[in-house]
C-alpha cells in the first residue's frame, strides 16, 4: 500500500512539474542561447527568467539565440535547425519560435523564425513589427536592449494576442492613428455633407417629367430588326499595386534540414 | 477658263479617336492615330444615322389651325348680371366680376375650335389645400421657418390650364454603341479590354395622351412636374364645369409644344431600345435616334390646377396643386443658415466615424 501511494504521489508531482512547464519543450533545454557571447552573464539571467516566465505562462515555445556561424546556412535555415535539432518542439508546446541574432560576418542580421502552431502567431505583420522595433539597437550594437525590448513585446503579444503596430521603433497608438486619418475624414465628411445638403436642396426644387414612360401605349413596341457590327477594341493596362514598403524585412518559409516546416522573417545589417 | 466642279463630299471619322480614317487596300478602313481598323460596312452604317434628317411633324394641327385668331391684348365683356364691364386679357375663358362678385363664363371663346375636347374637373376643394401645403413643408429640413404665411395660403386659385395631349407614334432607327470587357492580369500589370459594337435597331411604338401645357404664361417645368393625370377619369367638356374657377384658353401653338412632348417620348424610346437590345453586352449606349413623328394628333383639354405664390426674401414662389390627385408642386426657398448647419453637422459625424474606423482597421 505504501508503495503504491508513493508511485501515485510521483505520478502527482511529475504531472504539477509537467504542468508547470508546459511550453518548454524540456525543463532542461536554456531559453537563451549566446553562442556570439554578446549577454553579461546577468543579462542571461534576466533574459532567461522573463523568457522562462513567459512560456510557463502562456505555453507557446520561446528561445532566444545569438551565434557567430551558421555553418553555412541562411539565417533562416539555421535558425530552423536550431529549433529542430535541438527538440524546442514537442506535442506539450504545440509550437516553438526563436528570435535568432546572426553576427557571422558579411552575414549579420535577425530573423523571428516559427515553427508548429507557433507559424499562426508570427505573421508577416508581426515580424515586421518586431523588426521596426529592435531596428534601431541592433545596428547601433545594444543588443540587450533590441532582445529585451523584444522580450516584452513578444509577452504583451502572447498576454492580449494581438500584436500591437510598431512604426520606427515606437508602438503605434489610437490617437497616432486619429491625428494621422483625421484630414482624411474632415475631408470626406465635409464632401458627404455637401452631398447630402445637395440632395436635400434638390428635393427643394421642382422635378419635372422628362420622359414620357406612363403614356407608351402597351404592346405598341414594335422590333423589326437589329443588325451589329464590331467597331474597334482598346485595351488599358495598370501597374499593378505594389507590396508596401517593408523597410526591408523580409519573410518567407521552407523546410528545415530533417524536412519540418518554418516561416519567418527579418532584417540583415 | 476654270471650271468649278461641286462635289459632295464624306469625311469619315473615327468612332474611338475621332481622328480622320484612311481606306487601305485590304478592304478595311484604317485609323493613323489610335491605329484601329474597321470594317467599311460598319462605319457605312454608323454614317447613314449621322446623315439622316430631322422629325416629319406631319399636319395634324389642321383642325385647329381655323381657330386660330387675332386677338387684342385686352377685351372688354359686359357682366350679364350687374351690366359691368369685365376687362380681361385674350386667353381668359372663365373670371368672376368684380363689381358683383358673379363668376363669368366668356362663351364665345368656347365655340368651333377653341372648345375643348375634355375636361379633368376638380376634385379637391380649396379648403382641402392648406393642410396638403402644409404637410408637404412638414418633412423640409432646409425650409425657413417662417415661410409658410397664413394669409396668402387663403388667396388659392383654381384654374383650368389648358393642355394638349399629343397621341403620336415614333417609327424609325436607333443606333447604340455596345460594349463587351475582359479582364486580365500577368505578374505587373491588370489588363482591360473593351471591344465597342454598333447595334443597328429599327422599330417603332406609339404614345397616347402626352400632356402639354398649352399657356404660353405657364410655368412649363410647373406643368411637367404636377403629372401625372388619370386621363380616364376625363368627361366631355361643358362650360358648367369652369363656373367657380378661373380658366384659360390655349395661346401656345400646337407646333411649338410638339418639340416638348417628342423630347419626352424619344427619351422614353431610348430606353426602350436599350432595355430590347442583345443580352451579350457589357454597356449599352444611345449613339444615335433617327425616330420619326407618324400618324400625329392630338386633343384640347382643360386640366384642373390650383395656384399659390408665395413671397419670400423678395422673391415669389409658385406652387401648384394638382386638382384631381392633390399633388403639389414648387421650387421651395433654402435657409442658408439651415443648409451650413447640416453640412457642418453631417460633415462632423462623418468625419468622426470615417476617422475612427480608419484608425482601428489600420492600427
Amino acid at each position: 500500500m505504501k508503495r503504491f501511494l508513493s508511485f501515485i504521489a510521483g505520478l502527482l508531482i511529475i504531472a504539477a512539474v509537467s504542468f508547470a512547464g508546459a511550453g518548454r519543450a524540456s525543463a532542461d533545454l536554456p531559453l537563451v542561447v549566446d553562442r556570439a557571447g554578446i549577454f553579461s552573464e546577468d543579462e542571461i539571467a534576466s533574459l532567461t527568467d522573463r523568457v522562462g516566465s513567459m512560456v510557463d505562462t502562456y505555453g507557446h515555445g520561446y528561445v532566444l539565440l545569438t551565434d557567430i556561424k551558421n555553418d553555412g546556412k541562411s539565417k533562416d535555415l539555421y535558425a530552423a535547425d536550431f529549433l529542430y535539432d535541438n527538440g524546442y518542439w514537442n506535442e506539450s508546446n504545440d509550437g516553438a519560435t526563436v528570435f535568432y541574432l546572426s553576427l557571422e560576418e558579411g552575414n549579420r542580421g535577425w530573423r523571428t523564425i516559427s515553427i508548429g502552431a507557433n507559424e499562426d502567431i508570427f505573421t508577416e505583420d508581426v515580424c515586421y513589427y518586431i523588426d521596426e522595433l529592435v531596428d534601431s539597437n541592433m545596428r547601433s550594437g545594444n543588443y540587450y536592449q533590441a532582445f529585451s525590448d523584444q522580450v516584452d513585446y513578444v509577452e504583451e503579444l502572447f498576454r492580449t494576442g494581438r500584436a500591437t503596430p510598431i512604426e520606427g521603433g515606437s508602438r503605434v497608438t489610437v490617437s497616432d492613428k486619429i491625428g494621422q486619418y483625421l484630414p482624411t475624414g474632415i475631408i470626406v465628411g465635409l464632401v458627404i455633407g455637401f452631398v447630402v445638403v445637395a440632395g436635400m436642396k434638390k428635393g427643394m426644387r421642382l422635378n419635372p417629367e422628362t420622359a414620357a414612360a406612363n403614356y407608351l401605349l402597351r404592346d405598341s413596341f414594335n422590333l423589326r430588326g437589329s443588325r451589329e457590327y464590331f467597331l474597334y477594341r482598346n485595351v488599358t493596362r495598370t501597374e499593378k499595386p505594389r507590396d508596401r514598403d517593408r523597410g526591408g524585412s523580409s519573410f518567407g518559409g521552407g523546410s528545415s534540414s530533417s524536412g519540418g516546416h518554418y516561416s519567418g522573417g527579418g532584417r540583415d545589417f | 477658263m476654270e471650271e468649278r466642279y461641286s462635289q459632295q463630299t464624306q469625311a469619315y471619322k473615327c468612332p474611338a479617336c475621332s481622328s480622320a480614317l484612311r481606306f487601305m487596300p485590304a478592304g478595311n478602313l484604317h485609323c493613323d492615330s489610335c491605329g484601329n481598323d474597321y470594317e467599311v460596312e460598319a462605319i457605312k452604317a454608323l454614317y447613314e444615322f449621322d446623315d439622316e434628317g430631322g422629325f416629319d411633324w406631319g399636319d395634324y394641327k389642321k383642325d385647329r389651325a381655323g381657330a386660330q385668331e387675332r386677338l387684342n391684348e385686352s377685351v372688354v365683356y359686359v357682366c350679364r348680371s350687374c351690366g359691368a364691364a369685365i376687362e380681361t386679357d385674350r386667353t381668359t375663358v372663365a373670371t368672376r366680376c368684380p363689381y358683383c362678385d358673379n363668376e363669368v363664363v366668356i362663351s364665345d371663346r368656347l365655340t368651333n375650335g377653341l372648345r375643348p375636347d375634355g375636361i379633368i374637373p376638380f376634385r379637391y376643394e380649396s379648403k382641402d389645400l392648406p393642410n396638403l401645403i402644409r404637410e408637404r413643408f412638414k418633412g423640409k429640413k432646409l425650409l425657413p421657418g417662417n415661410f409658410i404665411n397664413e394669409h396668402k395660403m387663403s388667396q388659392i386659385l383654381g384654374v383650368y390650364i389648358p393642355f394638349w395631349l399629343f397621341y403620336v407614334g415614333l417609327d424609325g432607327q436607333m443606333a447604340l454603341e455596345g460594349t463587351q470587357t475582359r479582364a486580365w492580369a500577368d505578374s505587373k500589370y491588370n489588363y482591360v479590354e473593351t471591344s465597342h459594337y454598333l447595334v443597328q435597331m429599327d422599330g417603332s411604338m406609339r404614345f397616347g395622351g402626352v400632356p402639354v401645357d398649352a399657356s404660353v404664361k405657364m410655368d412649363d417645368d410647373l406643368m411637367d412636374s404636377i403629372e401625372p393625370y388619370d386621363f380616364s377619369q376625363m368627361v366631355d367638356f361643358d362650360p358648367a364645369y369652369l363656373v367657380g374657377y378661373v380658366a384659360d384658353r390655349f395661346d401656345a401653338d400646337p407646333d411649338a409644344s410638339l418639340p416638348r412632348a417628342t423630347a419626352r417620348m424619344n427619351k422614353s424610346a431610348e430606353q426602350v431600345f436599350s432595355q430590347a437590345a442583345p443580352r451579350h453586352y457589357d454597356t449599352v449606349s444611345i449613339r444615335s435616334n433617327q425616330m420619326r413623328v407618324v400618324n400625329p394628333n392630338l386633343r384640347y383639354v382643360l386640366l384642373p390646377v390650383y395656384l399659390l405664390n408665395l413671397d419670400y426674401g423678395g422673391k415669389k414662389y409658385r406652387f401648384a396643386v394638382n386638382g384631381q390627385t392633390g399633388k403639389i408642386v414648387g421650387e421651395l426657398p433654402v435657409s442658408k443658415g439651415k443648409a451650413w448647419a447640416w453640412r457642418l453637422g453631417i460633415a462632423a459625424v462623418t468625419a468622426a466615424a470615417v476617422t475612427m474606423i480608419l484608425s482601428f482597421i489600420n492600427l
